[in-house]
């Protein structure tokens, strides 16, 4: 009897689990169908669940309204420069902050707790004054050199650091190696699951960002997917909804195919950077 | 005796040079990302500060001095005062309606099968997702005349709704694309915290005739309690900085009634060129922010069910 019940319960949980899933995934499968649909095919009813006949004349469209291709590219160069700066100037404070004893360490080490707490909301119009002064302002430097070190990747490298048993990085100084080459050869293999969940939270917050590069650009010409995909729907004619959904499609696939091919990684680092 | 300073050895140049090196370099490795921190984070925290005492259109040279005269002009606005309360309403809707759903899917997918970690990828997914995307998705969805939501709602027999066409439903559905984004990362959240939840206890508490509902009272939510302060403390963090999802679903409207204090600075700095007081609303959302932070933190030290 109580298995049974067990059984069932196993069951409803699933049941219920899966109608759930659908409240998630519908939506994105909507998005996917709606971009492949012809604009006369949208407004049927009942609605269609199946982009029969596919056409791909929504992209085609999306790329006539907006250069796709070279906001594709702009986001590209600046998430992919933010995250060449952010790693290794994140590792180096980090290092520091874990394996050396300095004097203002703990008041330094809060200042960047205290940079991670201010939120951009706050700061995008001195920033925005800050980089017309600069002479920066509408240039890929405004969007990348304001994050070229990350105090969440700091933060969480350190943490990982001070896991690593002492004795390790003595041992290689014993042997001869310097600082550096301790951190490069005996640290950072160890703490590379750190890295690349900091790697993969810096590529989703910054390819989707969209407050501060609809702040700091002006132009095709370093306007990021986000910002331009969000034009689509500005102008005086607004465009229909495989439009729409086909210039979305550009900038979400990426992300999706990121986070199927390291789904556990990912989580994990949303997780991590949240309880500790 | 006198002389035992003189006659101390100097240390030979390659020594001093290795020493000083060795005092410098961890300060070598945090310069970089504390001067990216300095001029982009906390300088201009103290120049907003300053703006925010100014009466400048941002184009003209000419800043007058108006000391507190922004803050007051503020107070007294009608359109301020909406702008926070609808915020407000945001907030409380966002965060009470994601910690409440993702707890019950928490529970729900505390599993260690695998059809429940493929069910938690799929809620997880919109939180990695664009709020550009998210937004623009669900503008098609709630589309009052062609959406499949009113045509879902119209095969239960629910009349059609005008969702953010309508003031007295724009609000609400925004936040119901707010919670549907984060949920995931709530739950995800949430599981973590359910599986730091010792067995032992709902054992105990089987073995003493607990039923259900009883153990979840007694156990898992106050076990939680951490977890839920944290979560909740974040969330209202987050929630004050609504943006994107106003200005691209509504862009404040229909009649002002989504209008929410980060799209309200943006408004007057960029559209309205009020800096000085675009600043002064700022520095009331740092200072919300500021205090819920301190107060996360305090918490944090102790434990939260212990006290």
């Amino acid at each position: 009897m109580n298995r049974t019940a067990k059984l069932m319960g196993g069951w409803v949980r699933l049941l219920l689990g899966l109608l759930v899933a659908v409240c998630f995934i519908l939506p994105f499968y909507w998005m996917a169908i709606t971009s492949l649909k012809s604009g006369d095919g949208l407004n049927t009813f009942p609605p269609q669940f199946l982009p029969i006949p596919i056409t791909f004349e929504a992209f085609t469209e999306a790329s006539q309204k907006i250069p796709m291709l070279r906001y594709f590219i702009n986001t590209v160069i600046v998430t992919g420069s933010v995250l060449v700066l952010q790693l290794p100037l994140s590792s180096a404070a980090a290092y520091a902050f874990a394996h050396f004893d300095f004097k203002y360490k703990k008041q330094l080490f809060a200042l960047c707790l205290m940079a991670m707490m201010i939120p951009a909301q706050v700061t995008f119009l001195p920033n925005f004054l800050l980089m017309k002064k600069l002479g920066w302002y509408d240039t890929y430097l405004a969007l990348i050199v304001p994050f070229a070190s990350s105090a969440y990747g700091i933060f969480m490298l350190r943490q990982a650091f001070l896991q690593v048993p002492k004795d390790l990085a003595n041992a290689a100084e014993l042997d001869g190696a310097n600082h550096l080459q301790v951190l490069w050869h005996v640290l950072m293999p160890i703490v590379k699951p750190t890295l690349t969940a900091v790697a993969l939270f810096g590529f989703v917050a910054h390819w989707n960002a969209y407050f501060w590069p609809l702040v700091a650009t002006n132009s095709d010409a370093v306007r990021t997917l986000p910002v331009g995909v969000a034009m689509l729907r500005d102008g005086e004619s607004r465009m229909s909804w495989n439009v729409l959904m086909a210039g979305n499609m550009v900038l979400v696939m990426p992300v999706l195919a990121v986070f199927l091919t390291f789904q556990k990684n990912l989580v994990r680092s949303f997780v991590q950077g949240g309880l500790k | 005796m006198a002389n035992m300073a003189v006659t101390r050895p100097a240390l030979p140049a390659s020594v001093r040079r290795s020493i000083l090196w060795k005092r410098s370099l961890p300060y070598l490795l945090i310069a970089p990302s504390l001067l990216v921190f300095l001029t982009f984070d906390l300088y201009p925290i103290f120049y907003s500060l300053y703006l925010s005492f100014l009466k400048w259109n941002l184009i003209s040279p000419k800043k007058t001095f108006i000391g507190l005269d922004n803050y007051v002009e503020l107070f007294t606005a009608e359109e301020f005062r909406v702008a926070v309360i609808h915020t407000l309403v945001y907030t409380a809707g966002r965060v009470f309606g994601s910690l409440s759903i993702a707890l019950g899917l928490a529970l729900l997918l505390n599993t260690q099968k695998r059809w429940a970690s493929w069910i938690q990828a799929a809620i997880f997914s919109p939180h990695i997702v664009s709020m550009v995307s998210i937004s623009m998705l669900w503008l098609w969805l709630m589309d009052p005349s062609y959406g499949l939501l009113n045509w879902l709602l119209g095969l239960v027999g629910i009349a059609p709704l005008k969702w953010l066409a309508s003031s007295n439903t724009a609000l609400i559905s925004i936040i119901m694309v707010a919670v549907w984004k984060v949920i995931g990362y709530d739950m995800v959240i949430f599981i973590a915290g359910l599986q730091s939840i010792e067995n032992e206890l709902y054992e105990a508490a089987k073995i003493d005739g607990a039923n259900v509902f009883q153990r979840f009272w007694k156990i898992t939510l106050p076990m939680l309690s951490p977890t839920i302060f944290f979560l909740s403390v974040t969330s209202v963090i987050t929630s004050f900085q609504v943006f994107d999802v106003v200005r691209i679903m509504t862009g404040g409207g229909p009649a002002d009634s989504t209008n929410v204090l980060v799209y309200y600075i943006f408004q007057y700095g960029f559209r309205f060129f009020k800096i000085g007081q675009a600043s002064a609303a700022s520095t009331i959302l740092f200072l919300l922010v500021l205090t819920l932070t301190l107060l996360q933190f305090k918490f944090m030290e102790r434990k939260v069910h212990y006290s």
